[in-house]
């Protein structure tokens, strides 16, 4: 039998947690510090950032960060920090693990789902070794599994990355079908159809630079 | 089979325009998606832009009220719609709506046989 974590339960378990809220530009974690606390997103929107680098966002609910510090006993490697109004439930770790083993599964499912997404990365690192791929598009690999390391989030996204990218197309696509006598609309999507074509090729030709915007050929 | 050959090849394209005409040997409204997003950026399409279509500019799209076909073995099988549409070519009209179904489709395939995701 298949374990899986029922999210909307976990969600509602949360409910009696205390909230937190960080302002756009307000830093929720700070790098090396030491706090023994679990933040789960309930929503908004975070960069994750290393060495004054954004090397994901996050904005799905359930998002988990501090879990490795405080499952390590070590400090936190990231900063975090608010992009927009962010809401977290926020609760002692121990505490939560030993009352809810809902929270414990879910954040081993994410755990998981970080370690199954480095493998992945890692294969296909090996395999642009082996072909000799150039190094931007090593260096974008190397970022997927620094993002992967890094983040409590099964669904994070590498900031730039063409799955982003594609991401906010997926959502110019949805504007437009709501609205499909909008010029607007269609004009904005047409523009972010067409530069998916510059932000794969950037990420995954090994041309290494992108043509967006001022090269359209 | 030219477009699964295209499919194969089109991420390891080396330069931009040979990625450009695998897309469009994929998916022939790429090449009008493309001509509309330079026509939204530059107000006109001139030559050195080497476009995919004729269109001059964005001049050439429009909201119209275009007659379509939505099944052809019912009586009232003509009907209208209110929808955008592009002059591509003399006499020749694109609707924006069916394109972007289409090019999103493709990268929706692209990004899922190339593990993009």
């Amino acid at each position: 039998m298949p374990l899986i974590l029922d999210k909307a339960a976990f969600q509602n378990s949360l409910a009696s947690l205390p909230l937190v809220t960080y302002l756009p530009g307000e830093t929720v974690i700070v790098d090396g510090s030491t706090t023994d606390r679990l933040l789960i997103l309930k929503k908004g929107n975070v960069a994750i950032v290393k060495e004054d680098t954004e090397i994901a966002k996050v904005a799905e609910p359930g998002a988990v960060f501090g879990e490795l510090s405080v499952l390590l006993n070590q400090p936190h490697t990231a900063d975090v920090r608010a992009l927009e109004t962010s809401q977290f439930h926020i609760a002692n770790a121990t505490a939560l693990f030993e009352q809810n083993p809902m929270a414990v599964l879910h954040v081993a499912t994410v755990l998981a789902h970080r370690l199954d997404g480095a493998n992945r990365a890692l294969i296909q690192l090996k395999h642009q070794l082996s072909t000799g791929a150039p190094h931007s598009v090593i260096a974008k690999t190397v970022s997927k599994m620094e993002a992967l390391f890094a983040v409590g989030s099964a669904k994070a996204k590498v900031v730039n990355s063409s799955e982003y990218k594609f991401q906010v197309v997926d959502q110019d696509y949805a504007d437009y079908k709501q609205d499909p006598t909008s010029l607007r609309l269609a004009y904005h999507l047409a523009v972010s159809l067409f530069h998916l074509r510059d932000w794969t090729f950037a990420e995954h030709s090994g041309a290494g630079n992108c043509a967006v915007c001022d090269h359209h050929q | 089979m030219q477009n699964t050959v295209a499919q194969e090849t089109a991420p390891y394209a080396t330069t931009i325009s040979d990625y450009q005409r695998d897309l469009e040997n994929l998916c022939g409204d790429f090449g009008y998606m493309r001509d509309l997003a330079n026509a939204v950026k530059h107000k006109e399409l001139d030559a050195s832009k080497k476009p995919s279509t004729q269109m001059v500019g964005m001049a050439n799209t429009e909201v119209s009220m275009a007659a379509f076909q939505p099944d052809a073995f019912q009586g009232n099988a003509f009907q209208t719609r209110t929808g955008i549409v592009s002059e591509t070519a003399p006499a020749i009209h694109v609707d924006f709506e069916k394109a972007a179904d289409a090019v999103m489709s493709m990268w929706n395939k692209l990004f899922a046989t190339h593990g993009w995701w």
